[in-house]
């Protein structure tokens, strides 16, 4: 199994860093061009979750920056992209799904889309509080070039 | 890839986007639609979108376009000139297609 891990401040700049390092995975990985894409758009939601809400709501003088770690691991049957924190805990799972989708844009809330396109996009995804780390797993299969 | 958000003002406003447009980038996308909704001239009676060259686009882009029809273009038609499959298919994800005027070209070819 081939392993890759990436550790970013959780800030918005890191962005770019995150995608380039799930763009070379998935290249790594041979995911078609489909899958490359969603998977980049998941992961991407995620991080930027722990971004806006990762933050401790009350952050002490010797709190250290919030981080997030990605990892990737490849073996024959899926490219997994593990992205770990230290901020609060937070279950994508829980998020309820956007209930206004059937609604004209003029009508509908602002928010709620982020966790819903990313839970959407991959095969296959995992939640788990680790000690005080959420742990985010997103499984995309590799499938034989069409 | 680098975002770019490049505006032109009139009564067809339109603004061209390239690059990735996700959480770090859609401030700048917001501000444009603020310039274009405050014209020195004229308000536009319609907006131009072109998305050829819009590889990317996260929820936070269409959080701007949601925005687009509920405050700064409400009421106006907008059109989505050209966006690739993966943004066009999180538009329809998000099921925000349907607000939009999806064309390859404008202004479209006639005849």
């Amino acid at each position: 199994m081939d392993q890759f891990t990436l550790k970013v401040p959780a800030t918005l700049e890191s962005l770019g860093k995150v995608a380039e390092f799930v763009l070379a995975a998935a290249d790594q990985a041979g995911l078609a061009r489909q899958s490359r894409y969603r998977l980049r758009l998941a992961v991407d939601e995620l991080a930027t979750n722990i971004i806006a809400h990762g933050h401790s709501a009350a952050p002490t003088v010797q709190s250290a920056p919030l981080t997030i770690e990605v990892q990737a691991k490849i073996d024959d049957e899926a490219l997994s992209v593990v992205l770990e924190d230290s901020g609060v805990p937070f279950d994508p799972r829980q998020v309820p799904p956007p209930d206004d989708l059937h609604l004209p844009a003029e009508q509908r809330k602002i928010g709620g889309l982020g966790v819903y396109l990313a839970l959407g996009s991959v095969d296959r995804f995992c939640y788990e509080r680790v000690g005080d780390r959420n742990r985010n797993v997103l499984v995309m299969n590799r499938r034989p070039p069409d | 890839m680098a975002f770019e958000c490049t505006v032109r003002t009139g009564r067809v406003a339109e603004i061209t986007l390239s690059g990735d447009l996700d959480a770090a980038t859609a401030e700048k996308f917001h501000a444009a639609l603020e310039a274009l909704a405050r014209p020195i001239e004229g308000a536009p009676t319609h907006l131009v979108l072109h998305m050829r060259n819009l590889v990317f686009l996260a929820s936070a882009g269409v959080r701007v376009l949601l925005t687009v029809k509920q405050t700064h273009f409400r009421g106006l038609i907008v059109y989505v000139i050209a966006p690739q499959e993966q943004p066009l298919e999180a538009m329809r994800k998000a099921q925000v297609h349907r607000d939009f005027v999806i064309l390859d070209y404008y202004p479209p070819p006639t005849g």
